[in-house]
């Protein structure tokens, strides 16, 4: 029996002008969000803007989830400051401790860059004024760093596809087509070997290191360039980044085994299987999509649409080298395998993203306002398109292929072909966006605001060897915000048994407002909607118990204002 | 005509202004019954507990001992439950010739119901520390009721004194040793 002739590849010229849209539907797309980053920054103690009486021992940021320090500077009026530590994070807290500062009136800058827990780079910087409220500069752009955005979506997109492939040919030579070998003029040739397995592998695994070092130029700001340098490295596999290309890694290393033994029965198959498996396990440990709350769902959620994209994707090779090697009977047999588990294979990757989706966009009225919600939408346009090449060959080509008279055969065989290649065009963009959603800000992460407003005075009191910040906003006649933040005497936050805050003016003969504020995260409450009658200098006293029979006492004074002009 | 001499002006206005303190302490505050006491001297502290917790009858006394304060042996009391809690002391002390290192840190009555509209009191005997005249030991105590709790453990910050406080820990000042 002959094998079917063989299609023509698409013309070079088809592949330029995909490629050429791709990139002209990115740019449009991308250019708005260039510059939004990832994690948000909550609050900060002392807070952006503020004036405080007395300098502060250290600085506090509080993000929206956990963070690494990558690099931390303050400036102060006399130039850059030594820090006498590094950083130190706990849960989503940051502290950054200051040396002793003069208490003679001036400004200080804090520049923080940090890596949230999905590893990305979240970068800022923070000014106050001691004895003084500080004036805000302009805010510098950062050069650079959109160029190494573009270069970090691009080695992702590489990335994805690469891994996929990989990992899905692996489970094509394990699932669909366990041992499958074809003769090509006179030789046998695995089925593996056909759709260049190895040389996907391959590019998947140097794919890796070019991700990471791309995310890590990413993370501390840099150039593309920057992946060459050391800093880039230590800051991108201090993240989980680096988990992620270590799993990655690894799995590629079974497949690479898996594939070498592929004639050799069970243990190639198995091997093959355990390769796919682990690494779309590194899909699961990194990025804003397996770090969504609940964490216990999003992860799980990912590894599966991972799976079953790797499934779909990493057929495509194989199914176009048996097209076009495999005997006609054979060749239909396998493609009618492919096609049985691949309606359940698609069925699980819908679900699984969609469940994703609705984790990170959170509300149907951020798709078309934000640039997540235009990147997904064309991403869904783009899936819709693969599911109707997908339904066209299930339903129409792969039955003529399997049952039709021979003519009718061959030109099956050719139209499915033409349809697998489209298939790849149309998910390399679908990756492609995929690789764009990584690396934009969710709607999740957009609900809570990302600045807060000024606070209006700040004051730091000391009691038991415990501090507070104390800050309140807008220190004007009417509702006002007071913010506390508690620490222990090592520095750690200070979570008292019992807390009661306590407002008077006895000037004004004005008996203590007595308030308890509520939690709002390790060491910090707050109070809202406190409304202050009265302008003038207010005592405050706050007291938090720190067992039941000691309690610290914190008093300061608050200067309020005149009521202001409403904003 | 008596010309008042400005000593006994001085006694008519300690007089007025204890008149007007003792009656609101006894009945507003938890306090020790005995002020002063010479340094280094076996004191039997009485905590007075005149009221409850905002109307709700008492139910609990809890009074941690404060550093210093040894040899604590408490007075049990018909309908309460007597419980102590030993533990080391920050300094040690020497007693006939032996070091002791821990000892009572916590004594509490439980399980009694003390209505706001009566009056009671607890007792225990200590050895206070030998300290210089004028030193003022705080006796922290919570005052547990039925509904809320008093937390009488407040101690004056420098520049302040007990009345600056909604609910001062109850004290007793050292005189000389006698």
């Amino acid at each position: 029996m002959t094998g079917l002739p063989a299609t023509p590849p698409l013309p070079p010229a088809g592949r330029g002008d995909w490629a050429r849209l791709l990139a002209l539907l990115l740019a449009l797309v991308l250019l708005p969000t260039l510059a939004q980053a990832h994690a948000v920054l909550m609050e900060s103690s002392p807070a952006d803007g503020a004036r405080v009486e007395r300098p502060p021992a250290d600085i506090r940021l509080r993000f929206n989830e956990p963070v690494t320090p990558v690099a931390i500077h303050a400036f102060g009026p006399g130039g850059a400051l030594v820090l006498p530590g590094p950083a130190v994070a706990s849960d989503d807290a940051l502290r950054v401790p200051l040396p002793p500062l003069p208490a003679t009136p001036g400004p200080y800058t804090v520049s923080y860059r940090v890596t949230s827990g999905d590893g990305h780079p979240v970068a800022g910087s923070l000014l106050f004024g001691v004895g003084m409220t500080p004036e805000r500069p302009e805010q510098a752009e950062e050069r650079g760093r959109n160029l190494a955005l573009l270069a970090a979506m691009a080695a992702r997109a590489l990335h994805y596809s690469s891994l996929l492939a990989a990992a899905g040919g692996g489970l094509f030579l394990a699932l669909v087509a366990p041992g499958a070998a074809f003769r090509t003029g006179r030789d046998w040739a695995p089925l593996g070997r056909l759709a260049r397995l190895r040389v996907t592998v391959a590019l998947a695994a140097l794919a890796v290191p070019l991700n990471l070092g791309l995310t890590g130029a990413l993370l501390i700001g840099e150039s593309p360039l920057a992946l060459l340098t050391p800093e880039a490295w230590r800051a991108v596999l201090a993240s989980t980044g680096g988990t992620s290309a270590a799993i990655a890694l690894s799995g590629l290393a079974l497949l690479a085994v898996g594939l070498w033994r592929n004639r050799t029965g069970v243990g190639g198959t198995l091997t093959l299987l355990l390769g796919a498996l682990i690494a779309i396990g590194a899909l699961t440990v990194t990025g804003h999509a397996a770090t969504a709350p609940p964490s216990w769902l999003a992860a799980p959620l990912v590894g599966l649409h991972g799976l079953t994209a790797a499934f779909w994707l990493g057929a495509l090779g194989p199914l176009r080298a048996i097209l076009r090697h495999a005997p006609a009977l054979e060749a239909a047999r396998l493609v009618r395998r492919f096609s049985h588990g691949a309606v359940w294979v698609v069925a699980l990757l819908i679900v699984a993203g969609a469940g994703l989706s609705a984790l990170q966009i959170t509300d149907p009225d951020r798709i078309g306002s934000t640039a997540y919600g235009q990147f997904w939408l064309v991403k869904m346009i783009g899936v819709a398109l693969l599911l109707g090449l997908a339904t066209v060959n299930r339903l129409w080509l792969t039955p003529t292929l399997e049952n039709g008279a021979r003519a009718a055969r061959e030109r099956a065989n050719r139209l499915l072909s033409l349809s697998v290649t489209l298939e790849v065009a149309v998910m390399g963009l679908v990756v492609l966006l995929t690789a764009a959603l990584g690396t934009t800000p969710p709607p999740r992460t957009l609900v809570k605001p990302v600045i807060e407003a000024p606070v209006g005075y700040s004051s730091v009191a000391t009691a038991k060897g415990r501090q507070a910040v104390i800050d309140l906003d807008p220190a004007r006649v009417g509702a006002n915000r007071l913010t506390l933040h508690l620490a222990q005497p090592d520095g750690a936050p200070f979570d008292p048994k019992e807390l009661s805050v306590e407002l008077s003016q006895p000037a004004a003969g004005i008996e203590p407002l007595s308030r308890r504020p509520t939690r709002s995260g390790p060491g910090v409450y707050r109070l809202d909607g406190l409304t202050l009658p009265l302008a003038g200098r207010w005592d405050i006293r706050v007291d938090a118990l720190i067992d039941d029979f000691e309690k610290a006492i914190f008093r300061a004074s608050l200067t309020v204002g005149e009521q202001g002009p409403d904003k | 005509m008596i010309r008042p001499t400005r000593a006994a002006l001085a006694a008519a206005g300690l007089l007025a202004l204890s008149a007007a303190i003792l009656p609101a302490d006894a009945s507003a505050h938890a306090t020790l019954e005995t002020k002063q006491a010479p340094s280094g001297s076996y004191y039997k502290a009485v905590i007075r507990i005149g009221h409850g917790c905002d109307g709700s009858a008492t139910t609990a006394i809890r009074v941690r001992i404060p550093e210093g304060v040894v040899s604590v042996k408490p007075m049990p009391k018909i309908g309460w439950t007597l419980t102590t809690t030993e533990g080391p002391y920050a300094t040690p002390y020497e007693s006939h010739g032996k070091t002791i290192t821990k000892g009572v840190t916590e004594v509490t009555w439980t399980g009694g119901n003390l209505p706001d509209a009566w009056y009671d009191e607890f007792v225990f005997q200590a050895k206070l520390p030998e300290k210089p005249a004028g030193t003022v030991i705080y006796v922290p105590v919570v005052q547990e009721c039925e509904k809320g709790v008093n937390r009488w453990i407040e101690i004056p910050e420098p520049g302040k004194d007990a009345h600056d406080y909604k609910e001062p820990a109850p004290s007793v000042t050292l005189t000389a040793k006698p």
